[in-house]
């Protein structure tokens, strides 16, 4: 998924670059060099539940939740709980002399309103981090910490909090199916030229805990999507953004499809999961992604609502956000929201757009 | 109509150019001293607050830690864990070379919002901020000063105070050595509502209010008020002139006001017109004054920084920028003087009977009954400061005491005068000393407000030298004691320190460790330092009050010593336990004298000092040599030891540098005194001109019955000098009066030490010599014109039809 | 001993150009003679006055005292004569404000060197001064400060006494009682007497009247 917010990170880091060079280097540094770091290489297998914590190699890793709940009154929210790691310098050292940074993103969607808070913290003084046995990541009070049982996987069982102006939100993740590797065997592939991630996925946890909105508490329950991604230097150079799907479909299917924009005709991805998990990557040209709707957010016109189509599987169908104003004023902003669908198939799930 | 009784009114101007420019030098002589001192006031105290929120993130609560160890990682990790908004500064003093800089290590990711130091980092280049190689942020002076002795990136931001510099606290963290120890945590104004108090979570540290005002501008409170109080002095003294000339102004211009009302104009337009004229004269001098104010202020601010850092370590800037509340400031303020120092003339204008007699006297003969009035008055005001001298406490009142006493001296001197000059009247016996006398008591009234003005300018400078000559008497003898090491030597770090502390037994008599600490005692940020049991301290470390065995007490462990101003400020009495940082108690056994520190002190064994505080930086010594070894040392120090020379200062020079620091403390008070008498001088200046253009008719009949004219201009010297020889006596036991206060009184209050007072009479004759040459100067101009006056001049008098 | 004053020239620089005030005057005054000095106004009475006494000097003639020239005197011995030899007595301001009327009455005689405090009493009682002594000259009406003036030239008993219209500011009964004043104490004290008034009246009483006109001495 999540390509995306990567951004945050670099962004924060290299925000004299991007105001300059964002052309040269793509959206947020995401595509500048990765000299001295890690490179993913296909056919590298993942293996848990060590790959749950951080990868200071890498340049870049998020853990990344998003969440489509409902109140007992019907009423439907977005949650979102981000951590990102930037490494400055490939490794680890002690105290203040860390190079890794870390960025947390929260938020809570209701139909007519964006939560949003962000952290930042550097790594090496146990502010945050993203350990495992047991696993937990973490930035300041905000965490995602495991509850669950061993023999099973440390994912499967998850809670997850954070809090911010006006907002804060305590949730219990609990899986129902096993975690999914992206792309080829979790070596997802991010543009022509070959820059890839490891990627993989849980997109099947139910989800029951309390949200805080301006002071009331409310019970809520639903379905989260949790994406793990480490790379070094997931896009190309010439690409500038992406827009990001994951949806839940009302028959226990999943899908994730993305498309990074570039100065050509893009690249799109997309992978196409079973209600047990087992998952099939659609190929290039499978699937089409059209926007129906543009809606004016802080200050640009975005696609908010998009005609998905994979002809392949006979499925047409219309997203619709839940706000249009999903927007992530974070140091890097972007927009990010629940989103539901209607056409020959129904569901919810979370659209993410970065580069506008 | 209007008009030309307008320019009527100002036509006298024209006549008088020298009136019109005693009384625009009055005002703007009285603007000028009153703003620029103001103007530094402001330039400082804005300099304070930039500083304070620059530096220290003043206007945010910090948390410390109780004992003098700073505060560990852990610690932070987990208040943030807990939700604490809090950001953790590394900080200290660091040497890049010979250059001694204050690093401030900050977090950039965690720092407030809020803070302005985020626009310094965060808007620049983060990464650049962040990386390996360090980047200090610096103004372009300090980058003037560092360009060469550092291989950091160097990179300059207006926001920063000078000798200061901003880095990322990994690299201050590994400069300074620090280990990790957090100075201190910045608390950010946003936090979560529902936060677990701080005292729970980490007792080891504790939450400190964001002061009022920076500790700094608290420090040197004291030395605004100080140049405050000269500022006012100065205002005053000019208003006096103010008041002479515009006084004269009005009684001479009586018979045109006379006659303006006669042909039509009604009062109230003729007091309009007045009060125009005066308003205008006042804005048109005020910005004169405003301006002069500004050179004033911009030819002292140096000393002033100069002063600030040495005294308190304020930084300031050596440069003034212009405010324009300063401005609005200094016209207003020119013309409140105005209006107050011509109310009493006008008012008169506005009780003038139409049809009175224009009588064209520079002065009424003062009655007995105002002069005895003044007298009074006088006297209660001397009885006032005695009273809030004895029984007053706080520098207010410290100052309140100085104003009774030189404004009660003030109204006393006219009255005394006569008093003198009617005895002696009396005692005379021959016709032109009979008549000198008389005539010098006739003169009083016109000449006592100059006389007042001289008298303050006087005592001011008399108890102002008086308490700075104590004070540099009392202070070079206390250096000569606390300064009995022959060498000082500094390490780079601490493996310098050990090989130091190995290698330096061999070659000196006594090696004497200079180590403290920073930490909370009493509720105060202060230093405590360790001494060894030596006999250095045992006999030259003054001591103010001791127990006999106060040094064996201190070696012991269980002894305190407090500086004078800790015990002074009543903080820790003498015998009193301390609950010292770091969970244990001291007794106080002694207490000594701290010239120059405005902070309290605490002296601990040395022992005591690192078996508490074992993180203490050891690197500062103090070496006991004899005299002939000197330079011997230091030359080995530097050859086989390997230390800079710069790392190196002997006594001589350490002296050489407290005495200079101490000197330029009171440079600026000497140019305020200075400036005050020259007030003075011209104030008696413009008296005497105005007074001897209406003299004449009082000397033409003597000069008629065979008095010469040179004589007559003798007369009058020798009657300028009388008086200011007069004034000048009367000076000496003020201005010791005003010493004592200061010594006794408002130092003790504003520094937390007191000095012995030492009395200087050559000081007096050469301020009596200045004085007198300012005398001679005053009346040389009117001197000289009655001596070469033209017999034609003298003879219209008696023909001139009155 | 007696005032001679022989072809006297004068004139003053004014804003309308120099005028010439006396175009060659002679006077003799006798000791012990009193002699009115009249004419018009600005006829140059007073400035033949202040000739007499030294005051100014004249842009030629001479002005002889007792047979010495005062052209040839310096300062200090112009002011010695002054001090010596004359004694003025204005129409008004010629008290010293800071002395009180016994001071004042014994002033120019102790410059003089001839206090005489048994004469001096004597002259306070004849002028009727003795209720003032104490009160300095602005607590005086105009005709008391004249005798005060006449008092104090009178005390020092100067040979020459030049008088400026003395009674110009009294009523004409007051005047008249002044000049009887000056006229008896003169005469008493032997003194050479030269009194400046437009009044024909008052010259009449004098031992002879000489009246200025156009800068020269008509009668």
């Amino acid at each position: 998924m999540n390509a995306k917010i990567m951004l945050g990170a670099l962004v924060a880091l290299v925000m004299t670059a991007s105001a300059g060079h964002s052309q040269s280097q793509g959206f947020a540094g995401l595509g500048s060099d990765a000299t001295g770091f890690a490179i993913p290489e296909r056919g590298h297998p993942l293996s848990f539940p060590s790959d749950h914590g951080a990868h200071p190699d890498y340049r870049i890793e998020w853990w990344y939740v998003t969440a489509n709940l409902q109140s007992a009154d019907g009423k439907r929210y977005g949650v979102q709980w981000t951590l990102f790691r930037s490494a400055l310098a490939p490794g680890t050292a002690q105290s203040f002399a860390d190079p890794q940074i870390w960025i947390g993103h929260a938020a809570i969607t209701t139909d007519n309103h964006q939560y949003v808070a962000e952290r930042l913290a550097r790594g090496g003084v146990g502010q945050a981090n993203a350990t495992t046995q047991p696993f937990e990541a973490w930035i300041d009070d905000w965490t995602m910490k495991s509850v669950a049982r061993p023999p099973a996987d440390e994912l499967n069982e998850l809670l997850l909090t954070a809090n911010g102006q006006d907002f804060g939100y305590s949730l219990n993740l609990k899986s129902t199916g096993p975690l999914v590797l992206q792309g080829d065997r979790g070596f997802s592939v991010k543009s022509a030229d070959g820059q890839a991630s490891y990627y993989y996925s849980q997109p099947f946890y139910q989800v029951d805990g309390v949200i805080t909105v301006s002071g009331a508490d409310v019970a809520v329950s639903g379905q989260a999507w949790l994406d793990r991604e480490w790379s070094s230097q997931p896009l190309a150079a010439n690409q500038t953004g992406w827009d990001w799907f994951s949806l839940h479909f009302d028959t226990g299917e999943k899908l994730m499809a993305f498309r990074l924009r570039d100065d050509k005709e893009g690249f799109i991805s997309a992978n196409w999961i079973s209600a047990d998990g087992k998952t099939t990557p659609l190929s290039k040209g499978a699937v089409h992604l059209v926007s129906v709707r543009q809606a004016r957010v802080n200050g640009r016109d975005m696609p908010v609502a998009w005609r998905i189509q994979v002809p392949g599987r006979s499925l047409e169908i219309t997203t619709r956000p839940l706000f249009d104003q999903s927007w992530m004023s974070t140091s890097t902003p972007y927009w990010e929201g629940p989103i539901s669908f209607q056409g020959s198939a129904s569901g919810v799930g979370y659209l993410e757009m970065t580069g506008y | 109509m209007r008009f030309t009784a307008f320019a009527a009114l100002l036509s006298h101007w024209r006549r008088k150019p020298l009136q019109l420019l005693t009384l625009v030098t009055g005002i703007a002589l009285a603007t000028a001293l009153w703003s620029g001192v103001q103007a530094i006031n402001a330039e400082a105290r804005a300099s304070y607050a930039r500083a304070a929120s620059v530096l220290e993130q003043g206007g945010l609560r910090q948390i410390v830690a109780k004992d003098g160890n700073g505060i560990s990682i852990e610690t932070y990790a987990k208040l943030r864990r807990w939700g604490w908004n809090v950001s953790p500064v590394i900080e200290g003093p660091y040497r890049f070379g010979s250059v001694r800089i204050k690093l401030i290590g900050i977090e950039p990711l965690s720092m407030p919002r809020e803070e302005q130091i985020n626009s310094i980092t965060t808007a620049s280049d983060l990464s650049g901020f962040l990386s390996a190689r360090g980047l200090l942020v610096v103004s372009a002076s300090t980058a003037d000063k560092l360009r060469g002795n550092t291989v950091m990136k160097i990179k300059v931001s207006e926001q920063v105070p000078n000798d200061a510099a901003f880095l990322d606290i990994a690299a201050a963290d590994q400069l300074l050595k620090a280990n990790g120890k957090i100075s201190r945590l910045v608390v950010a104004p946003k936090q979560r509502s529902d936060l677990e108090a701080i005292e729970r979570l980490s007792p080891e540290v504790s939450l400190r209010e964001t002061p009022d005002e920076p500790d700094v501008s608290r420090l040197t409170e004291s030395f605004h008020l100080n140049l405050t109080a000269f500022g006012y002095l100065s205002f005053v003294v000019g208003l006096f002139i103010v008041y002479s000339a515009a006084g004269l102004t009005f009684e001479q211009r009586r018979g045109t006001f006379r006659t303006l009302r006669s042909l039509g104009i009604s009062l109230p337009a003729l007091t309009t017109m007045l009060l125009i004229e005066l308003a205008a004269l006042a804005l048109l001098s005020g910005l004169l004054g405003v301006i002069l104010g500004y050179f004033v202020a911009s030819t002292l601010m140096p000393g002033v920084a100069t002063t600030l850092r040495g005294l308190y370590g304020a930084t300031v800037p050596g440069t003034l920028s212009i405010r324009p509340e300063w401005w609005l400031t200094g016209l207003l303020i020119a013309l409140a003087g105005t209006a107050i120092s011509s109310a009493q003339s006008l008012g008169r204008v506005w009780k003038l009977p139409i049809l009175a007699a224009a009588q064209p006297q520079a002065w009424e003969r003062v009655s007995k009954k105002s002069l005895i009035f003044q007298t009074v008055a006088g006297c209660s005001l001397l009885g006032l400061a005695m009273l809030l001298g004895i029984a007053g406490s706080g520098l207010v009142a410290g100052f309140g005491t100085l104003g009774c006493l030189l404004l009660g001296a003030a109204l006393l001197l006219p009255g005394l005068l006569s008093i003198i000059l009617v005895m002696v009247e009396r005692v005379s016996r021959a016709a032109l000393t009979q008549w000198f006398w008389a005539d010098t008591r006739l003169q009083l009234p016109g000449l006592s407000l100059a006389l007042m003005a001289l008298l303050l300018a006087l005592s001011a400078n008399i108890g102002v030298g008086t308490m700075v000559s104590s004070f540099r008497l009392t202070f070079l003898g206390w250096l000569d004691q606390r300064l009995a090491a022959e060498l000082y030597v500094t390490a780079k770090d601490e493996n310098e320190a050990k090989r130091l502390r190995e290698w330096l037994p061999k070659y000196s008599t006594s090696v004497l460790p200079i180590w403290n600490v920073e930490a909370d005692v009493l509720g105060e940020q202060l230093q405590i330092f360790g001494v060894v049991d030596d006999p250095t301290y045992r006999d030259h470390w003054p001591l103010i009050v001791a127990n006999h065995d106060a040094w064996d007490e201190v070696a012991s462990g269980k002894g305190a010593l407090i500086n004078e101003q800790m015990w002074r400020r009543g903080d820790a009495t003498f015998g009193a336990t301390i609950p010292m940082p770091g969970n244990w108690d001291a007794t106080v056994v002694g207490v000594y004298s701290d010239y120059g520190n405005p902070k309290g002190q605490v002296i601990i064994g040395i022992d005591s000092l690192v078996a508490h505080y074992p993180d203490v930086p050891k690197l500062r010594y103090g070496l006991r040599v004899a005299a002939e070894q000197v330079s011997n040392l230091r030359q080995r120090l530097v050859t086989e030891f390997g230390l800079t020379e710069t790392a190196i200062i002997d006594q001589a020079s350490l002296k050489r540098q407290s005495t200079a620091v101490f000197e330029q403390t009171f440079t600026v008070t000497g140019a305020l005194n200075v400036l005050t008498l020259a007030v003075a001088g011209f104030a008696m200046f413009s008296s005497l001109l105005t007074l001897s253009s209406i003299r004449l008719p009082q000397l033409a009949p003597l000069w008629a019955m065979g008095v010469r004219r040179r004589d007559l201009a003798l007369y009058e010297v020798v009657r300028t000098l009388a008086l200011w020889l007069a004034t000048f006596v009367t000076a000496i036991p003020v201005g010791l009066g005003l010493a004592w206060v200061l010594l006794e009184i408002v130092n003790v209050e504003a520094f937390g030490w007191r000095l012995p007072m030492t009395v200087f009479p050559l000081d007096w004759l050469w301020l009596g010599a200045v004085a007198l040459l300012a005398a001679l100067f005053s009346i040389l101009v009117p001197a000289r014109r009655l001596a070469t006056i033209t017999p034609a001049e003298l003879l219209r008098i008696f023909a001139d039809e009155r | 001993m007696s005032l001679s004053m022989s072809n006297i020239r004068k004139s003053y620089t004014t804003v309308e150009g120099t005028i010439e005030i006396l175009k060659g005057v002679d006077l003799f005054v006798g000791a012990s003679e009193s002699v009115a000095l009249t004419g018009e106004s600005g006829s140059g009475k007073s400035t033949l006055l202040h000739l007499a006494g030294g005051l100014d000097h004249p842009d030629s003639g001479s002005v002889m005292m007792a047979g010495q020239a005062l052209s040839g005197f310096s300062e200090r011995e112009r002011a010695k004569y002054r001090r010596k030899k004359v004694g003025l007595v204005f129409q008004q301001f010629n008290l010293i404000p800071s002395l009180n009327v016994a001071a004042n009455m014994c002033f120019h005689a102790k410059l003089a060197d001839r206090y005489d405090p048994a004469w001096q009493q004597i002259l306070t009682a004849r002028l009727g001064l003795e209720p003032y002594l104490t009160r300095y000259p602005e607590q005086l009406s105009g005709g008391q400060q004249q005798r005060v003036a006449i008092g104090r030239t009178l005390a020092a008993r100067p040979p020459l006494i030049l008088a400026d219209e003395p009674t110009g500011n009294l009523d004409e009964a007051t005047g008249d009682a002044v000049l009887d004043l000056i006229l008896s104490l003169a005469k008493n004290a032997g003194s050479a007497l030269l009194l400046v008034t437009h009044s024909s009246r008052l010259a009449d009483r004098l031992d002879r009247k000489v009246v200025l006109q156009g800068g020269r001495i008509v009668e």
